[in-house]
């Protein structure tokens, strides 16, 4: 069977230290404003009882991908393990996949005028090695998790603040605090 | 801001096809279009159409690669737009080349295929926006909306120009007000849906209705209505000033519907 990639964002552990987008961003030397990954506070009653969370979040290389649905050039392809991975030689800079994709991800960047975002580091993962988010956070707070073989204990796909998940079916999954739990911080 | 060539090339390419199916329509049933006015409007459409191909490329950031994006016509609705406008822009001029040569049997074929090709252009070009990632767009009313732009602009276009040339045997007026009594019946839709939608559409009423803009909207398009409504059944009034003036006034209210549609557009 043909693999599902996605990321495993384990809000319990994230601290909001920002490593994995300013890595990434530093990594593929984006544009200042651009970013492929974010990281954002989430509201204190996430889970319940009153607690400091952060959620990190790139592309969800979603099962149903909007933005290669929108785009006119075919410029987005999904790759058999998952990967939405966006072609930007044949992108002609119309911004439509931006507008499409539910969570805002492709973003314009003005000095190639075509769009970005992220290919959860596919030519990494070829040769073996980690997507730069999930190398550089210090707290092991993003995994790579084919969905297909493992279904994680307590992972959700669905946490406030993300938009409905009916629309593309994105293939990330966050770990919250357990309620009434302090979180660990190393 | 972002958006104004987008907002430039619906409104214009919109007007375009309404005004070429309605001269196509009027020469068809009435025969009564001579050559020289025929050729006059026609060419005034393409050169409309075109323009609004030009200002859209304004839109691109590779302007110069816009004829990549007929590629992914199989399931992009903006690849379809793109294809079907560029298949209308082309058999408009086809048409017009019939007018020159005066070969009626041939303008009325390419007319009707024209007119098929033209809708379906602004079908896909009102599918691209109804988007889930966008509430105030994700609604039918997206749909009336485009064509009604084409339908009130483009009968409006031609008979002022047929006006002018004391060749109007048709009531525009008559045409006009129905489709702006289904303007102001959409307009109603629209905003009780945005109102009764997501966060993001509520959003997008509240922020339409709070700019003055929408008052200007609104302003032209009830001043527009009446005075179509008085020239219904007074024939002096159906000249090409008035006509002329009823044009500009809707014109100007369709433009800034359309820029508020891009302006305020929420993402979830
Ligand atoms: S998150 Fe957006 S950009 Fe990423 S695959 Fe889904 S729809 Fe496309
Ligand atoms: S900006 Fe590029 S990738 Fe996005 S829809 Fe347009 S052509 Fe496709």
């Amino acid at each position: 069977m043909a693999k599902k990639l996605g990321f495993l964002v384990n809000i319990e552990r994230c601290i909001g230290c920002h490593a994995c987008e300013i890595s990434c961003k530093s990594f593929y030397q984006l544009e200042p404003n651009m970013r492929r990954r974010r990281v954002q506070e989430l509201p204190e009653d996430v889970v319940g009882t009153p607690v400091r969370a952060f959620v990190s979040t790139a592309c969800n290389h979603c099962d149903d991908p909007a933005c290669k649905k929108a785009c006119p050039v075919g410029a987005y392809t999904k790759r058999e393990d998952g990967i939405v991975v966006h072609n930007q030689d044949l992108c002609i800079g119309c911004q439509m996949c931006g507008k499409a994709c539910p969570y805002s991800v492709p973003m314009f960047n003005p000095v190639k005028k075509k769009m970005d975002k992220c290919s959860m580091c596919y030519d990494r993962l070829d040769v073996g090695q980690l997507p730069i988010c999930v190398e550089k956070c210090p707290l092991e707070a993003i995994q790579i998790v084919d969905y297909n073989e493992v279904q994680p204990a307590n992972a959700v796909s669905e946490i406030p603040t993300f938009a409905d998940t009916s629309i593309t079916h994105p293939t990330t999954h966050f770990i919250l605090h357990k309620p009434g739990k302090q979180s660990r911080r190393f | 801001m972002h958006d104004l060539p987008l907002v430039i090339f619906t409104v214009l390419s919109q007007l375009a096809i309404g005004g070429f199916v309605t001269l196509w329509w009027f020469d068809r049933k009435n025969k009564t279009i001579t050559r020289s006015t025929g050729l006059i409007i026609s060419c005034s459409l393409v050169v409309l159409g075109g323009i609004a191909v030009l200002v859209s490329l304004f839109h691109l950031g590779q302007p110069f690669a816009a004829y990549r994006a007929i590629l992914n016509i199989k399931v992009s609705w903006l690849s379809r737009e793109v294809t079907f406008y560029g298949g209308f822009v082309g058999l408009s001029v086809l048409y017009t080349w019939f007018w020159l040569k005066d070969m009626p049997a041939r303008r009325s074929l390419i007319g009707g295929i024209a007119t098929i090709i033209g809708a379906i252009a602004i079908f896909s070009s009102a599918k691209i926006y109804m988007i889930p990632a966008i509430p105030a767009w994700n609604s039918v009313t997206t749909m009336f909306a485009f064509f009604l732009t084409s339908i009130i602009l483009g009968p409006l276009f031609v008979g002022l120009l047929l006006a002018f040339r004391g060749e109007l045997s048709v009531n525009i007026s008559r045409i006009s007000i129905f489709s702006l009594i289904a303007a102001a019946i959409v307009m109603i839709l629209y905003f009780s849906s945005l109102q009764s939608g997501l966060p993001q559409a509520v959003e997008a009423a509240r922020l339409t209705t709070h700019h003055f803009i929408f008052w200007i909207r609104l302003f032209t398009f009830v001043i527009a209505f009446a005075i179509l409504s008085l020239s219904i059944k007074n024939k002096a009034m159906c000249n090409a000033k008035i006509y002329s003036f009823v044009f500009v006034l809707l014109f100007i209210s369709e433009f800034l519907a359309r820029f508020q549609f891009y302006e305020t557009a929420n993402h979830l």
